[in-house]
Protein backbone atom coordinates (compact mmCIF):
# COMPACT_ATOMS: atom_id res chain seq x y z
CA UNK A 1 0.00 0.00 0.00
CA UNK A 2 1.14 3.59 -1.03
CA UNK A 3 1.20 6.40 1.68
CA UNK A 4 2.50 9.51 0.93
CA UNK A 5 3.45 12.75 3.18
CA UNK A 6 3.34 16.49 2.77
CA UNK A 7 6.90 18.10 3.37
CA UNK A 8 6.35 21.74 4.62
CA UNK A 9 4.73 21.85 8.09
CA UNK A 10 4.10 18.40 8.02
CA UNK A 11 7.82 16.84 7.63
CA UNK A 12 9.94 19.94 7.54
CA UNK A 13 9.07 21.96 10.22
CA UNK A 14 10.56 24.67 12.41
CA UNK A 15 13.06 24.28 15.49
CA UNK A 16 11.45 27.34 17.03
CA UNK A 17 8.12 25.34 17.20
CA UNK A 18 8.91 21.52 17.15
CA UNK A 19 11.25 19.27 18.26
CA UNK A 20 13.24 18.27 15.30
CA UNK A 21 16.02 15.44 14.04
CA UNK A 22 19.89 16.83 14.04
CA UNK A 23 20.90 19.27 11.10
CA UNK A 24 23.06 18.00 8.69
CA UNK A 25 27.00 18.17 8.78
CA UNK A 26 28.27 21.71 7.87
CA UNK A 27 28.16 23.05 4.91
CA UNK A 28 24.97 20.26 3.79
CA UNK A 29 23.54 21.88 6.86
CA UNK A 30 23.69 25.71 4.61
CA UNK A 31 22.38 24.10 1.59
CA UNK A 32 19.59 21.96 2.83
CA UNK A 33 18.43 24.17 5.63
CA UNK A 34 15.15 22.34 6.07
CA UNK A 35 14.19 20.71 9.59
CA UNK A 36 12.79 17.12 10.00
CA UNK A 37 10.18 16.47 12.46
CA UNK A 38 11.33 14.62 15.05
CA UNK A 39 10.44 11.05 14.55
CA UNK A 40 10.21 11.29 10.29
CA UNK A 41 13.27 8.91 10.18
CA UNK A 42 11.82 6.23 12.49
CA UNK A 43 8.56 6.54 11.30
CA UNK A 44 9.49 6.17 7.25
CA UNK A 45 12.03 3.42 8.31
CA UNK A 46 8.98 1.52 10.38
CA UNK A 47 6.82 2.14 7.30
CA UNK A 48 8.72 0.56 4.90
CA UNK A 49 9.71 -2.29 7.16
CA UNK A 50 6.06 -2.87 7.90
CA UNK A 51 5.69 -3.12 3.65
CA UNK A 52 4.40 0.07 2.69
CA UNK A 53 5.31 2.25 -0.35
CA UNK A 54 6.30 5.64 1.18
CA UNK A 55 6.30 8.65 -1.03
CA UNK A 56 6.45 12.53 -1.17
CA UNK A 57 3.61 14.35 -2.38
CA UNK A 58 4.21 18.08 -2.18
CA UNK A 59 3.12 21.26 -4.39
CA UNK A 60 6.36 22.69 -3.46
CA UNK A 61 8.35 22.86 -7.08
CA UNK A 62 11.73 21.99 -4.93
CA UNK A 63 13.44 19.14 -7.01
CA UNK A 64 12.66 15.77 -7.17
CA UNK A 65 16.69 15.66 -6.66
CA UNK A 66 16.74 17.84 -4.31
CA UNK A 67 14.07 16.07 -2.03
CA UNK A 68 16.35 12.67 -2.53
CA UNK A 69 19.86 13.98 -1.79
CA UNK A 70 18.39 15.35 1.23
CA UNK A 71 16.66 12.22 2.47
CA UNK A 72 19.52 10.01 1.58
CA UNK A 73 21.58 11.81 3.89
CA UNK A 74 19.23 10.68 6.85
CA UNK A 75 19.58 7.19 5.23
CA UNK A 76 16.01 7.61 3.57
CA UNK A 77 14.92 6.51 0.42
CA UNK A 78 11.28 7.55 -1.25
CA UNK A 79 9.10 4.96 -3.57
CA UNK A 80 7.97 7.92 -5.09
CA UNK A 81 8.08 12.09 -5.02
CA UNK A 82 5.58 13.64 -6.69
CA UNK A 83 6.09 17.16 -6.79
CA UNK A 84 4.32 20.89 -7.82
CA UNK A 85 6.36 20.50 -11.28
CA UNK A 86 5.32 16.87 -11.57
CA UNK A 87 1.92 17.45 -10.40
CA UNK A 88 1.16 20.15 -13.08
CA UNK A 89 2.39 18.03 -16.22
CA UNK A 90 0.96 15.09 -14.96
CA UNK A 91 -2.52 15.72 -13.27
CA UNK A 92 -2.82 19.48 -14.07
CA UNK A 93 -1.89 19.01 -17.56
CA UNK A 94 -4.55 16.90 -18.75
CA UNK A 95 -7.32 18.94 -17.28
CA UNK A 96 -9.64 21.90 -18.61
CA UNK A 97 -10.52 22.86 -14.83
CA UNK A 98 -8.55 23.79 -12.58
CA UNK A 99 -7.87 20.79 -10.01
CA UNK A 100 -6.54 20.57 -6.47
CA UNK A 101 -3.26 20.82 -5.72
CA UNK A 102 -2.48 17.40 -4.57
CA UNK A 103 -4.70 14.12 -5.83
CA UNK A 104 -3.03 11.25 -4.70
CA UNK A 105 -5.88 8.87 -5.53
CA UNK A 106 -4.39 9.38 -9.23
CA UNK A 107 -0.82 7.83 -7.76
CA UNK A 108 -3.23 4.35 -6.26
CA UNK A 109 -2.21 6.20 -2.49
CA UNK A 110 -4.17 5.06 0.13
CA UNK A 111 -3.23 7.71 2.50
CA UNK A 112 -1.95 10.76 2.21
CA UNK A 113 -0.68 12.82 5.44
CA UNK A 114 -1.24 16.52 5.04
CA UNK A 115 -1.49 19.80 7.27
CA UNK A 116 -3.83 21.54 5.09
CA UNK A 117 -7.76 21.37 5.87
CA UNK A 118 -8.02 22.31 2.01
CA UNK A 119 -6.18 18.94 1.33
CA UNK A 120 -8.41 17.33 4.10
CA UNK A 121 -11.34 18.55 2.50
CA UNK A 122 -10.68 17.90 -1.17
CA UNK A 123 -9.79 14.38 0.08
CA UNK A 124 -13.53 14.08 0.78
CA UNK A 125 -14.39 15.57 -2.49
CA UNK A 126 -12.68 13.45 -4.42
CA UNK A 127 -12.46 10.68 -2.84
CA UNK A 128 -9.10 9.86 -1.46
CA UNK A 129 -7.97 9.39 2.29
CA UNK A 130 -5.99 11.72 4.53
CA UNK A 131 -4.46 12.13 7.57
CA UNK A 132 -3.82 15.14 9.47
CA UNK A 133 -0.75 16.04 11.08
CA UNK A 134 -0.12 19.61 12.18
CA UNK A 135 0.80 20.72 15.81
CA UNK A 136 3.09 19.65 17.84
CA UNK A 137 2.20 16.03 19.03
CA UNK A 138 4.73 13.24 20.54
CA UNK A 139 2.46 10.83 19.46
CA UNK A 140 2.73 11.81 15.91
CA UNK A 141 4.50 8.66 14.56
CA UNK A 142 2.30 6.02 16.77
CA UNK A 143 -0.91 7.96 15.31
CA UNK A 144 0.60 7.45 11.78
CA UNK A 145 1.50 3.92 11.68
CA UNK A 146 -2.13 3.18 13.47
CA UNK A 147 -3.91 4.92 11.06
CA UNK A 148 -1.70 3.58 8.17
CA UNK A 149 -2.45 -0.32 9.51
CA UNK A 150 -5.89 0.28 9.85
CA UNK A 151 -6.26 1.81 6.19
CA UNK A 152 -4.53 -1.32 5.17
CA UNK A 153 -6.96 -3.19 6.89
CA UNK A 154 -9.77 -1.61 5.33
CA UNK A 155 -8.14 -1.77 1.95
CA UNK A 156 -7.65 -5.50 2.28
CA UNK A 157 -11.38 -6.16 3.21
CA UNK A 158 -12.41 -3.95 0.28
CA UNK A 159 -10.19 -6.72 -2.50
CA UNK A 160 -11.34 -9.53 -0.42
CA UNK A 161 -15.08 -8.75 -0.40
CA UNK A 162 -14.45 -8.06 -4.41
CA UNK A 163 -13.14 -11.66 -4.77
CA UNK A 164 -16.05 -13.21 -3.11
CA UNK A 165 -18.47 -11.11 -5.50
CA UNK A 166 -16.74 -12.64 -8.47
CA UNK A 167 -16.75 -16.02 -7.22
CA UNK B 1 43.07 28.61 -3.28
CA UNK B 2 43.27 30.58 -6.82
CA UNK B 3 41.05 30.35 -9.28
CA UNK B 4 43.48 28.11 -11.52
CA UNK B 5 43.33 25.49 -9.31
CA UNK B 6 39.55 25.52 -8.17
CA UNK B 7 38.80 25.18 -11.84
CA UNK B 8 41.65 21.93 -12.10
CA UNK B 9 39.29 20.38 -9.23
CA UNK B 10 35.89 20.90 -10.92
CA UNK B 11 37.60 19.43 -14.12
CA UNK B 12 38.39 16.72 -12.14
CA UNK B 13 34.87 16.06 -10.84
CA UNK B 14 33.89 16.54 -14.01
CA UNK B 15 35.87 13.49 -15.65
CA UNK B 16 34.38 11.36 -12.27
CA UNK B 17 31.21 12.22 -13.55
CA UNK B 18 31.98 10.69 -16.90
CA UNK B 19 33.85 7.96 -15.28
CA UNK B 20 30.24 6.70 -13.99
CA UNK B 21 28.19 7.06 -16.76
CA UNK B 22 27.09 10.37 -17.21
CA UNK B 23 26.88 12.38 -20.41
CA UNK B 24 28.13 16.39 -20.92
CA UNK B 25 25.02 17.98 -22.83
CA UNK B 26 24.53 20.96 -24.54
CA UNK B 27 22.25 23.78 -23.01
CA UNK B 28 21.31 27.04 -24.42
CA UNK B 29 22.79 29.53 -22.17
CA UNK B 30 26.13 28.09 -20.53
CA UNK B 31 28.62 30.22 -22.53
CA UNK B 32 26.37 33.24 -22.06
CA UNK B 33 25.88 33.09 -18.21
CA UNK B 34 29.31 31.40 -17.74
CA UNK B 35 28.38 28.08 -16.61
CA UNK B 36 30.13 25.00 -17.07
CA UNK B 37 28.71 21.78 -18.72
CA UNK B 38 26.11 20.04 -17.41
CA UNK B 39 26.03 16.56 -17.13
CA UNK B 40 23.40 13.99 -17.40
CA UNK B 41 22.64 11.02 -16.03
CA UNK B 42 19.72 9.08 -15.27
CA UNK B 43 17.73 11.92 -16.15
CA UNK B 44 19.09 14.37 -13.68
CA UNK B 45 20.91 17.00 -14.76
CA UNK B 46 24.66 18.23 -12.57
CA UNK B 47 27.01 21.05 -12.85
CA UNK B 48 30.11 21.95 -10.56
CA UNK B 49 29.52 25.48 -9.28
CA UNK B 50 31.44 27.26 -6.71
CA UNK B 51 29.76 29.31 -3.73
CA UNK B 52 30.70 31.03 -0.72
CA UNK B 53 29.66 29.77 1.94
CA UNK B 54 30.65 31.39 5.72
CA UNK B 55 33.26 33.12 4.01
CA UNK B 56 34.96 29.92 2.56
CA UNK B 57 34.72 28.32 -0.53
CA UNK B 58 32.83 25.29 -1.57
CA UNK B 59 32.79 23.08 -4.85
CA UNK B 60 29.43 23.27 -5.42
CA UNK B 61 27.00 20.40 -7.37
CA UNK B 62 23.86 21.81 -8.60
CA UNK B 63 21.11 20.01 -9.90
CA UNK B 64 17.94 19.95 -11.83
CA UNK B 65 15.31 17.15 -12.84
CA UNK B 66 13.41 19.50 -15.48
CA UNK B 67 15.34 19.48 -18.95
CA UNK B 68 13.93 22.68 -18.92
CA UNK B 69 15.23 24.48 -15.79
CA UNK B 70 18.60 22.49 -16.45
CA UNK B 71 18.51 24.18 -20.08
CA UNK B 72 18.44 28.05 -18.50
CA UNK B 73 21.24 27.19 -15.87
CA UNK B 74 18.44 26.89 -13.29
CA UNK B 75 19.82 24.30 -10.60
CA UNK B 76 19.61 23.62 -7.30
CA UNK B 77 22.64 22.80 -5.00
CA UNK B 78 23.01 19.35 -3.70
CA UNK B 79 26.40 18.48 -2.65
CA UNK B 80 28.91 20.75 -1.12
CA UNK B 81 32.33 20.42 -0.12
CA UNK B 82 35.78 22.29 0.04
CA UNK B 83 38.46 22.00 -2.70
CA UNK B 84 41.16 20.74 -1.02
CA UNK B 85 40.42 17.43 -0.63
CA UNK B 86 42.31 14.38 -1.94
CA UNK B 87 41.57 13.27 -5.44
CA UNK B 88 40.48 10.01 -3.80
CA UNK B 89 37.80 12.30 -1.97
CA UNK B 90 36.75 13.77 -4.97
CA UNK B 91 35.51 10.73 -6.49
CA UNK B 92 34.39 9.36 -3.64
CA UNK B 93 31.96 12.88 -3.35
CA UNK B 94 31.23 12.14 -7.09
CA UNK B 95 30.38 8.34 -6.58
CA UNK B 96 27.99 9.79 -3.58
CA UNK B 97 26.62 11.89 -5.64
CA UNK B 98 25.69 9.76 -8.48
CA UNK B 99 24.09 7.29 -6.06
CA UNK B 100 26.93 4.60 -6.87
CA UNK B 101 27.52 4.08 -3.27
CA UNK B 102 24.96 5.51 -0.60
CA UNK B 103 26.25 8.50 1.85
CA UNK B 104 27.87 7.17 4.95
CA UNK B 105 26.64 7.34 8.62
CA UNK B 106 30.14 9.21 9.44
CA UNK B 107 29.74 11.50 6.53
CA UNK B 108 32.52 14.35 7.42
CA UNK B 109 32.13 17.35 8.84
CA UNK B 110 33.85 19.89 6.68
CA UNK B 111 33.65 22.82 9.97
Amino acid sequence: MKISFDLDDVLFVSPKDYETEPPLRFPLNRIFPERLRKGTIDLIRSLQDEGFEVWVYTSSFRADVYIKTMFRHYGIRFDGIINGQRHKKEIQAGSPKPLPQKMPHLYHIALHIDDDDAVLANGKQYGFRTFKVFEPDDQWVEKVLAEANRVRSLEERAVNRRKEKQT
Amino acid sequence: MEQKKLDRKKESIESYFVKYGAVPVETKNQEKLGLRTTFEQGGVYYRMDESEIDGRIFLVVSAADDPKFADVGVMEEVAAFPADLTEEQLEKEVRYILEVEPYPDDYPDYD
